[in-house]
């Protein structure tokens, strides 16, 4: 049940309770006061009874004298001297009065008392009717109440999604007026946004910085490696040189994959051909040599940019080449392409978030930057592609690449 | 720190609240019985037991000593047409059938030979509902004295409802000689 229903029952529920108690509470003290009033009013009548039957010795007002009906407390307490009023229960209820009058005799006089007074049920029936509808109009009240706050906080939570999906904190959205706590969660949230957004870009800058500034030493690092006189000392420099250069590409690709300006130049491509071409290319270069290319079903043509989709390849090939065991296969099924290997798999944290950078995978899939598969995915959002991680049936490795299809051709084309 | 004060807080709310309505319900709920033992017990009749310490002063005109008794020779009310004269009475017996009709409390704002002029109340009795109210306002004139078996009496009462009325009619008129 949501906020709303939430809120519109208990409202509800504590409404109802509160007319039901107020309820019982008003028919209690209408009754109470029936009965006093009816003991008063019968007081009176005794009192001038008594004053006539005092003066002349009349029995008036319905008075009697010595009435062997008369209720057994009342009888006792004006064998006291005390005058009394009392209401008997029984077939027949009554209202009493009496008072000693001397010589032991007593005076008294009664009216019925009928258990279900009309007035009584009156007030019984509007009670019940103005409950219900206390009911019934306060439910409708809270429902609009927490239907205006729902809303106020699925905004706040969508602004928060679209954050979380790397969008620019929405100032509009999350900081709406008002003074309640759902204004400050909205303030808070953006806050929260700006400042992690501002962080970030931090980072991203900082990043893109040590990027560009190493990558001029370093190309001249490998330059004057070439004027070193000894052959294996060549060898080593440059090797050294060249990972570093390749790191150094790999962060600034990073850099510009964060930044978010990269933009996908989309051409109808058929999928069989772009990987066996990439595989083709691929095969040795990183460790990459024992791979086989499957196609399963027809081959499809899809939408996309091809240099990014072999930048994907690659560096999932490469991964399963340093990290993985072979073969490795790639099979094409429609707009997917799967990449598996015969290692040891990716690691479950890797399974479970995706990829990071610098976070390299567990020890048995051996060390590395985790730059390679971070790009991956950085291309796979620019291409508009889904990337995932998992294990194969029977172990191993395995990603797969789902790429958009190409849209279907104008009709007047 | 923070992590636990929390709940103890939101516990200590928990507890405040069932406190506070066991307390509202006990009271309530003795409230409710006592209130029905006050209806099912005796209660005192305080206009009753006023009426008894104070019985009302009578004022009778003896009938051989009309004049010597009332030297302005004020006429008396006699009950029922019977016994003496009662010079402003405080309680009259309208209906002498019955002795089912009582004026009573009543104040006279003029009282002379031509007439008097007074208000208190009608009592009625027999009603079927006891709750309901047998008492009603009304203004009282006294008329037509005369001597009535040598006692010197009003012979007649006009009684003028000022409010609600027992029959439906706002004005009655009864002979008391």
């Amino acid at each position: 049940m949501g906020i709303r229903g939430r809120i519109a029952l208990a409202l509800s529920f504590v409404t109802a309770l509160a007319v039901v108690l107020l309820g019982i509470a008003v028919h209690h003290i209408s009754a109470v006061e029936r009965a006093r009033q009816a003991q008063s009013y019968q007081d009176d009548l005794l009192s001038s009874a008594l004053q006539v039957y005092q003066r002349d010795g009349l029995l008036a007002l319905g008075a009697q004298l010595d009435d062997s009906t008369l209720p057994i407390p009342l009888t006792k307490r004006v064998g006291k001297g005390k005058p009394g009023t009392y209401i008997s229960d029984g077939a027949d209820p009554r209202v009493w009065a009496a008072t000693p009058v001397g010589d032991g005799k007593v005076l008294s006089v009664s009216a019925p008392y009928p258990d279900r007074d009309p007035l009584q049920k009156a007030l019984d029936k509007a009670l019940l009717v103005a409950g219900a509808a206390t009911v019934a109009l306060m439910a409708v009240v809270a429902w609009f109440v927490a239907q205006s706050l729902s809303r106020r906080l699925r905004h706040s939570a969508a602004a928060a999604r679209r954050i979380a999906a790397g969008g620019a904190p929405d100032a509009e959205a999350l900081l709406a007026g008002g003074r309640d706590e759902v204004a400050e969660l909205g303030r808070s949230v953006h806050h929260m946004a700006a400042s992690l957004a501002a962080r970030v870009e931090a980072e991203r800058e900082f990043t893109a910085d040590v990027a560009h500034e190493l990558r001029t030493p370093v190309a001249g690092l490998v330059a004057s490696a070439e004027l070193l006189p000894h052959p294996r000392a060549v060898e080593m420099v440059r090797e050294r040189a060249q990972t570093m250069r390749s790191l150094v590409e790999d962060l600034l690709e990073v850099s510009r994959l964060d930044s978010g300006v990269e933009r996908a130049q989309l051409d109808p491509v058929e999928l069989p051909s772009l990987v066996r071409g990439i595989v083709k290319r691929a095969r040795g270069q990183r460790g990459v040599d024992d791979v086989s290319v499957e196609v399963v079903g027809e081959g499809r043509i899809v939408a996309t940019d091809a240099r990014r989709v072999e930048r994907i390849l690659v560096n999932i090939l490469g991964n399963a080449a340093k990290h993985g065991k072979p073969p490795i296969e790639i099979r094409v099924e429609g707009t997917r392409i799967v990449v598996r290997d015969h290692g040891g798999g990716y690691p479950p944290e890797l399974v479970d978030q995706g990829p990071r950078r610098f976070r390299t995978a567990a020890p048995e899939r051996g060390t590395g930057h985790g730059l390679g598969l971070t790009i991956a995915v950085g291309q796979a959002v620019v291409l508009g592609a889904g990337l995932e991680f998992g294990t194969a049936e029977g172990g191993g490795a395995q990603a797969i690449l789902d790429l958009p299809e190409a849209d279907p051709p104008a009709a007047d084309a | 720190m923070a992590d636990r004060a929390e709940p103890r807080r939101a516990s200590m709310r928990t507890v405040l609240a069932i406190f506070a309505v066991v307390t509202v319900l006990a009271l309530g709920g003795v409230w409710f019985s006592q209130a029905q033992d006050r209806a099912s017990s005796v209660s005192d009749a305080p206009k009753t037991a006023a009426a008894q310490k104070s019985p009302q002063p009578v004022r009778e005109v003896p009938q051989d000593t009309v004049e010597a008794a009332s030297p302005k020779g004020l006429p008396g009310v006699r009950e029922c047409g019977l016994g003496s004269a009662t010079v402003e009475p405080e309680i009259i017996t309208l209906n002498c059938s019955n002795t089912g009709v009582v004026a009573s409390g009543i104040k006279w704002a003029h009282y002379g030979a031509d007439g008097a002029d007074g208000r208190g109340v009608v009592q009625v009795s027999g009603a079927a509902n006891g709750a309901a109210s047998s008492t009603y306002a009304a203004r009282f004139r006294l008329y037509g004295a005369k001597n009535v078996d040598g006692v010197l009496a009003f012979t007649g009462i006009d009684v003028d409802y000022t409010g609600a009325t027992p029959m439906g009619e706002s004005k009655e008129t009864y002979s008391i000689a």
